[in-house]
């Protein structure tokens, strides 16, 4: 993910996965697309940092209220990959971390 | 002596330059090992996923994680469950740090700098915050008693504990787990201590050596579970220790220079013995803050010299930090778990490094090898000794511990 190409379902789903599971620490098997932040027992100041970590991996940035704790994991990665489509050029960030 | 509670000692934990553990500690330490390298006292042994997650590494400060990993072991060998085996609104949480996540700081102020305001870490207060591993200890135990973080500089450590003590001496709290936590070294302390000719330049560790130049800088938490004494007995907890008094004073004297006489010092460790019921006659050991500058060394020396008037060639005293360096809030905390199981071992541990006599400084500073203490009453009574942490501020803190 350079953040010059948008990002397919796939490439989102895996991602979004991959930080839920390291990062937070989620068990693989409730990460479904169903799954709601609160029942992934992700709290509010989690979803900033996850909306920090996409921003940077992702070049996407999610605005505050973009995700709530009721959405779901399946609407946070349609909404990645409809930011992702929808950025020009010229929102393409450096990476702010790590 | 049955008109106030007795505050024992259940259970310690410690993580130092000498490795994870209390006892690892003072074995490094009576076997005259340095956990110093390079000039800097680091937890080179320390790895925080070894025991907490990706997110909680994320989230605590290293100097919380030191202070989560060394209750960790204090609240085992107490027996504190989980679920700790008291009312929890009745146990406190008290730890001392200087300077707090100050890594965590850092780290977010560069964020902030390098792309904006944005991108600070949405855990940055959480992790900067003095208060934290009192309120993450809380959180982790269930306890809900009073939670404090107790910043007084070097003597940060010391003051947590002695407030612990009179809160459960009050009555307020049954129990209370209680240390110092810090990790301070990055360049901005270093040079801040560097430019007050605080820190060594050549980087040893040699307190009351002639040739001492300055303190090392290390890192580290120390952490004890405190209870009052019937509350331990009624569960038939294993008791270690005791906490027999604290005295605190402060210097009045210069923002950071210790009075040249040790006047502050030497009110302290009154005071401590005066709130311990403790003869200077029965102190068999002092526990040194003995930083290795200058100005610290000969003013602690006076101190003792003041209180223990005659017999002060008589009281060994050395320093941990010979040893660790100098882990700042967390030292008054880590020393006085090192003193209540040298006591237990019935070993007067060393100060390391002090291989050339300061015409000014002619104690008994246990020099490069740990010596047994003489037997006495067939080894079975409690032995006695004073924990000096003195810090910037002017702050002066003195525990009397018994095992």
């Amino acid at each position: 993910m350079d953040g010059t190409a948008p990002l397919t379902r796939e490439q989102v789903e895996q991602f979004t996965a991959g930080v839920l599971v390291d990062d937070f620490s989620i068990d693989r098997a409730m990460i479904l697309p169903g799954a709601s932040m609160t029942s992934l027992g992700l709290d509010s100041l989690d979803l900033v940092e996850i909306a920090q970590i996409v921003q940077d991996k992702c070049r996407v940035r999610l605005e505050v209220g973009d995700v709530s704790l009721e959405s779901s994991l399946g609407e946070v990665v349609d909404l990645i990959v409809r930011k992702s489509a929808e950025r020009g050029p010229d929102a393409i960030q450096t990476s702010t971390r790590r | 002596m049955g008109d106030r509670r007795r505050v024992v000692v259940t259970g310690v934990g410690a993580v130092t330059p000498l490795g994870i553990g209390a006892d690892v500690l003072v074995d490094g330490w009576t076997q005259g090992r340095s956990g110093i390298s390079d000039g800097l006292g680091r937890c080179l042994d320390f790895d925080p996923l070894d025991f907490l997650s990706r997110k909680e590494t994320r989230h605590y400060d290293r100097f919380t994680q030191f202070a989560l990993v060394a209750a960790r072991e204090a609240t085992a060998m107490a027996g504190w469950g989980p679920p700790i085996p008291m009312a929890p609104e009745r146990v406190a949480s008290v730890v001392g740090s200087s300077v707090g996540g100050i890594g965590t700081a850092l780290e977010a102020l560069r964020l902030s700098a390098a792309h904006g305001g944005q991108s600070v870490p949405a855990l940055a207060i959480p992790g900067m915050m003095v208060n934290a591993p009192a309120g993450v200890l809380a959180l982790r135990l269930g306890i809900r008693g009073p939670s404090l973080g107790i910043a007084s500089a070097c003597a940060s450590g010391g003051d947590a504990l002695s407030v612990a003590l009179r809160l459960i001496r009050s009555g307020e709290v049954d129990a209370a787990i209680t240390g110092g936590a810090e990790a301070p070294i990055c360049p901005l302390m270093l040079d801040a201590f560097a430019v007050m000719q605080a820190l060594s330049p050549t980087g040893q560790s040699r307190p009351f050596d002639a040739r001492r130049d300055g303190f090392v800088l290390g890192e580290g938490a120390g952490m004890m579970c405190l209870e009052a004494l019937e509350v331990a007995l009624d569960r038939g907890a294993s008791i270690l220790g005791e906490v027999l008094g604290h005295g605190c004073s402060n210097d009045a004297f210069h923002p950071v220079a210790p009075q040249p006489e040790g006047a502050g010092a030497a009110l302290a460790m009154r005071n401590a013995l005066t709130d311990a019921r403790v003869q200077p006659e029965a102190v068999e050991y002092i526990s040194a803050h003995g930083t290795g500058t200058r100005l610290n060394d000969v003013a602690e020396t006076l101190a003792v010299k003041t209180v223990f008037g005659e017999r002060a060639t008589q009281v060994p005293m050395s320093s941990l930090k010979s040893a660790i360096g100098h882990l700042i809030g967390a030292a008054g905390a880590v020393e006085a778990v090192a003193t209540v199981l040298a006591l237990r071992r019935r070993v007067l541990p060393p100060t390391l490094n002090l291989e050339v006599a300061d015409a000014d400084l002619n104690l008994d500073y246990l020099p490069m090898r740990a010596r047994a203490m003489a037997e006495r009453d067939g080894g079975h009574s409690p032995r006695v000794a004073l924990s000096n942490s003195f810090g910037f501020g002017g702050h002066n803190n003195v525990l009397v511990i018994g095992a």
